[in-house]
């Protein structure tokens, strides 16, 4: 199908050029670096609230004190990190993007906005498999499970998914890449924490916030659990953010 | 489903208007090139050039008229693998690709693959002197190499309509030559559309000129028309010896758009 390996080998060129730039090491610094010292706190937060409750005869679950806090915490450094992949993604040349020479390619919108998905998409899963690494050490180490990592990497994949969408979306309107960046990550942290308001509004208004928060939804995966819903949400977000990516006037 | 008609012009547009906010870049411009034409669409900066160009290539839509490129509209011709070679002013690159992912990329797009598409590249490389250039990162090269690239680009699987924005902007005399090679070399059947402040290099590679001013077609025709519509005047016959059309093109230029 030429739209599959148009978009495939868009995909690649996007892949390659992001890991070339400076948004690439940015990316991988602000993963490694947030992810590393989240990490290191949860550990030292679970050594010591482990001590307290040894001194009161009971030890606590490592699983949920130490690697679902983590694995919920990675989500925010996937928001974080999804602006830079998609800010340029459909700039001018003159605005460091290079939508122009897509342009002069006979590429259709669907082979464009999937290709630039699909890089950006590769390269937060790549960020994720490198993030994956203290967690399979303690899994070596005996903390945690293996179906819980898998069901929270899960969870953080489809929730890049949708952010990456989003920000494709918020890119295509903007076409100024800083505005892009801030305009996607206000968006998404609006999303994050829309439940936060649930307490302060009727009850029509809280289900609807509550429903659209992506928190709730990333707490559970980080707890192993795969609701229907959940992923239902996420792909629906996905779907609906690559549909409103508009790069150019057809 | 729009199909290409063969017969028809290989481009027609029919009142073509485009505004940003308030400001009008083209009023109702129309226009016909015929398969195998070699046309030139030359006026001050902010003619409306590039804009026209763009609408023509599918990347912006015009408030009204209509355009169709051998019977499809530039959105479908656009994405038709082999159609339309199209050079943006800009000579737009991504940085973070080397020249030679630039060309397979582009080979890949139009449709050419394993040893046509390396062959195709090699040809089109060798035409514009860009064969030591093939390793090197788009973001590394100088203005006119970087132009030479986006034209490699254009030119590649010898597209049936051409549309070049400002070809030999920042070449040197070489490059310049290479590029004029090149278009001499295009199949008869090839249609082309160059957008260019530089006159004699128009002269040599096309046959007909339209003048664009303030977003309206303000002069179109052969060289050969020209030369009729607009005689000589006094201290310009020196410029005949330029070519058919050369002093009425020059006075054209500097008489109509510049209004002196």
């Amino acid at each position: 199908m030429p739209i599959a390996r148009h978009a495939l080998a868009l995909a690649r060129a996007e892949f390659k050029a992001f890991w070339s730039s400076a948004n690439g090491g940015l990316a991988l610094a602000v993963f490694l670096i947030l992810g590393g010292l989240w990490f290191y706190n949860s550990v030292v937060s679970y050594s010591f609230a482990n001590l307290e409750a040894l001194a009161r005869g009971r030890v606590l679950d490592a699983n949920l004190a130490l690697f679902s806090a983590s694995l919920s915490r990675l989500g925010l450094i996937v928001m974080l990190v999804t602006p830079l992949s998609t800010m340029r993604a459909f700039a001018s040349f003159e605005r460091g993007g290079h939508l122009d020479l897509l342009l002069a390619w006979p590429l259709t919108r669907a082979e464009i906005v999937l290709g630039h998905f699909g890089a950006s998409l590769g390269s937060l899963a790549l960020l994720l498999l490198l993030s994956a690494l203290p967690f399979a050490l303690a899994l070596a180490m005996g903390v945690g499970t293996l179906k819980l990592l898998a069901v929270a990497f899960l969870g953080l994949i489809l929730l890049g998914s949708a952010f990456t969408a989003v920000g494709l979306a918020v890119a295509s309107r903007t076409r100024a890449p800083f505005a892009a960046a801030l305009a996607t990550l206000g968006i998404l942290s609006v999303l994050w924490g829309a439940g936060w308001a649930a307490p302060y509004l009727a009850d029509l208004a809280a289900a609807l916030v509550q429903g659209l928060s992506f928190g709730p939804r990333v707490e559970r995966f980080s707890l192993g659990l795969i609701n229907f819903n959940d992923v239902f949400y996420f792909l629906c977000l996905t779907a609906m953010g690559l549909g409103l990516a508009q790069p150019f006037e057809e | 489903m729009e199909t290409r008609a063969p017969n028809a012009p290989s481009l027609s547009l029919k009142g073509v208007s485009r505004s940003f906010g308030k400001t009008v870049a083209l009023r109702d411009v129309s226009l016909e090139i015929a398969q195998g034409e070699r046309a030139a669409l030359v006026g001050p900066n902010g003619a409306g050039k590039s804009t026209l160009l763009k609408i023509i290539c599918g990347a912006l839509r015009p408030d009204s008229g209509q355009i169709a490129l051998q019977g499809l509209s530039p959105a479908r011709a656009r994405t038709q693998a082999g159609f339309l070679g199209w050079l943006p002013e800009r000579a737009p690159l991504n940085a973070d690709l080397t020249v030679a992912e630039h060309l397979r990329l582009s080979a890949s797009f139009r449709g050419l693959k394993g040893q046509g598409a390396a062959a195709e590249i090699e040809r089109v490389a060798a035409a514009l002197g860009l064969q030591n250039k093939l390793a090197r990162l788009a973001g590394r090269l100088s203005l006119g190499t970087r132009r030479l690239a986006a034209l490699a680009l254009a030119f590649l699987g010898s597209p049936r309509f051409l549309v070049l924005d400002e070809p030999t902007s920042g070449l040197d005399p070489d490059g310049a030559r290479l590029f004029q090679k090149l278009v001499a070399s295009l199949p008869a059947s090839s249609t082309l559309l160059i957008s260019s402040h530089v006159l004699p290099e128009l002269f040599n590679l096309t046959a007909k000129i339209n003048f664009l001013k303030n977003g309206s077609l303000v002069y179109s025709g052969t060289y050969e028309e020209i030369d009729r519509a607009f005689p000589p005047r006094a201290g310009e016959e020196g410029l005949q010896d330029a070519g058919p059309g050369a002093a009425a093109c020059a006075q054209i230029y500097f008489r109509v758009l510049y209004g002196s």
